[in-house]
């Protein structure tokens, strides 16, 4: 795939370029969830419509496969509905979700000993409801052309990149889901807006 | 061919999972969890003769070794268990530093060495026997605090919890063992701790997978 000029990931929509990753759809997420774990089984189909679309274009990225994706979606969801007696309080749902997803790519990764790939193609299975068809095309070019631009990244920062500038979350939920520092989490980002920078100096 | 949200809906309902307790309910669990711990280590003490087994050390001396043990017991608990609103562990240095705390523990009662001459004289296997055979006891009731999986790092969190969880059999052996000396400390209390915190770190894994992965 060529682009007509580099996209960096302000020009691709700046901290975040879906608009589901905003406070209503992080509250509608942490309602679900609350009242999934409270024991209202209804609610389950609620969280789900929350997290598979996100879940699914993360573990795309980091798989390049679209079955993979659903694998690791699927997977994700049935630990989080297995866990749910022991879910905390007002705890958000988000970074405990991509935390997951991201030990289940790393599990399936070591099992099939491959060299974690980018999606060429893959898209979300469902688009949000509110979407124009037109919508629904240009996010999937922009999203094929972030997952072009991540792909010359080292696992780490692309993860960080990942969660951070692509899925929305803030420096500390993504430090939550790492489980490093927030200070770490920063240094990762810069130095991957470093690596695309040079990245795209290079090419041109 | 059914979707995604199908399969995952059904796959749910096939494998019933229980709803989470009211607030009431987790308070009076936890809470008789920390009390169990306490009784345990209490009851060991006992069983092992009281702090009277302390009686050569000075009055001075002992306040400030077991005040400052309990002291990094509580600041090892605090740090090794998740935040108050999270699912996920602490940060990967944050638990890695509690970790360390045995050594730290160490030095803090090793430290006592040159102030006072010790009682007697001991290699410190019964100190060794004494911690090894009680931290397990707060470990247990540390794992139940924390109750959430860790996708994250489990056998770092483990680890960090058998670090707290011997930190508090440590005070309870600090009333009970007036030794100073460097040689005895390393081996009676330090060395069970450092293998309270790998054995823990080991079986971390298993111990806080979800459940759903281990059916």
């Amino acid at each position: 795939m060529t682009f007509a000029a580099p996209i960096t990931l302000q020009e691709a929509g700046g901290v975040s370029m879906f608009e589901d990753a905003d406070e209503r759809a992080r509250a509608r997420a942490n309602e679900a969830m609350e009242r999934y774990a409270d024991g209202e089984d209804a609610a389950f189909s609620a969280l789900y419509d929350e997290l598979a679309p996100r879940l699914l274009r993360f573990a795309s990225v980091l798989t390049g496969s679209e079955s993979a994706a659903e694998d690791v979606t699927q997977q994700t969801l049935l630990q989080i509905h297995g866990s749910r007696a022991r879910f905390v309080r007002g705890a958000p749902v988000l970074p405990w979700a991509y935390a997951i997803a991201r030990n289940l790519v790393r599990d399936e990764s070591r099992k099939r000993a491959n060299e974690l790939r980018l999606a060429e193609g893959a898209r979300p299975e469902e688009r949000s409801a509110d979407a124009r068809p037109d919508e629904a095309l240009e996010t999937k070019w922009r999203w094929r052309a972030v997952a072009e631009a991540l792909k010359a990244l080292p696992e780490k920062l692309r993860v960080t990149v990942l969660l951070v500038n692509v899925e929305g979350l803030s420096v500390a939920e993504a430090a939550e889901a790492l489980g490093v520092t927030c200070g770490n989490v920063k240094v990762r980002v810069h130095r991957a807006r470093q690596l695309l920078r040079a990245g795209w100096e290079g090419a041109d | 061919m059914t979707s995604l949200k199908e399969r995952v809906l059904a796959a749910a309902a096939e494998r019933p999972a229980p709803k989470r307790r009211g607030r009431l309910a987790q308070v009076i669990v936890v809470a008789g969890g920390v009390l169990l711990a306490m009784g345990a280590l209490s009851v060991a003490l006992t069983i092992a003769g009281g702090t009277a087994h302390a009686a050569g050390r000075p009055r001075e001396a002992e306040y400030w070794m077991v005040g400052g043990t309990a002291l990094l017991a509580v600041l090892a608990t605090w740090l090794a268990l998740p935040p108050a609103r999270s699912m996920l562990p602490p940060p990967r240095s944050q638990l890695l530093a509690v970790m360390a705390f045995p050594l730290v523990i160490g030095l803090w009662i090793a430290r006592g060495h040159p102030e006072y001459a010790d009682a007697f004289v001991r290699t410190g296997v019964r100190c060794f026997a004494l911690t090894a055979l009680t931290a397990p006891g707060p470990f247990l009731a540390l794992l139940f605090l924390r109750r959430q999986p860790d996708p994250v790092h489990p056998g770092l969190s483990t680890g960090a919890l058998a670090a707290a969880a011997g930190a508090w059999s440590a005070v309870m052996v600090e009333l009970w063992c007036p030794l100073a000396d460097p040689g005895h400390v390393l081996l009676g209390h330090v060395a069970p701790l450092v293998l309270l915190v790998l054995a823990g770190a080991a079986v971390g894994r298993r111990l806080l997978e979800s459940p759903q992965t281990r059916s």
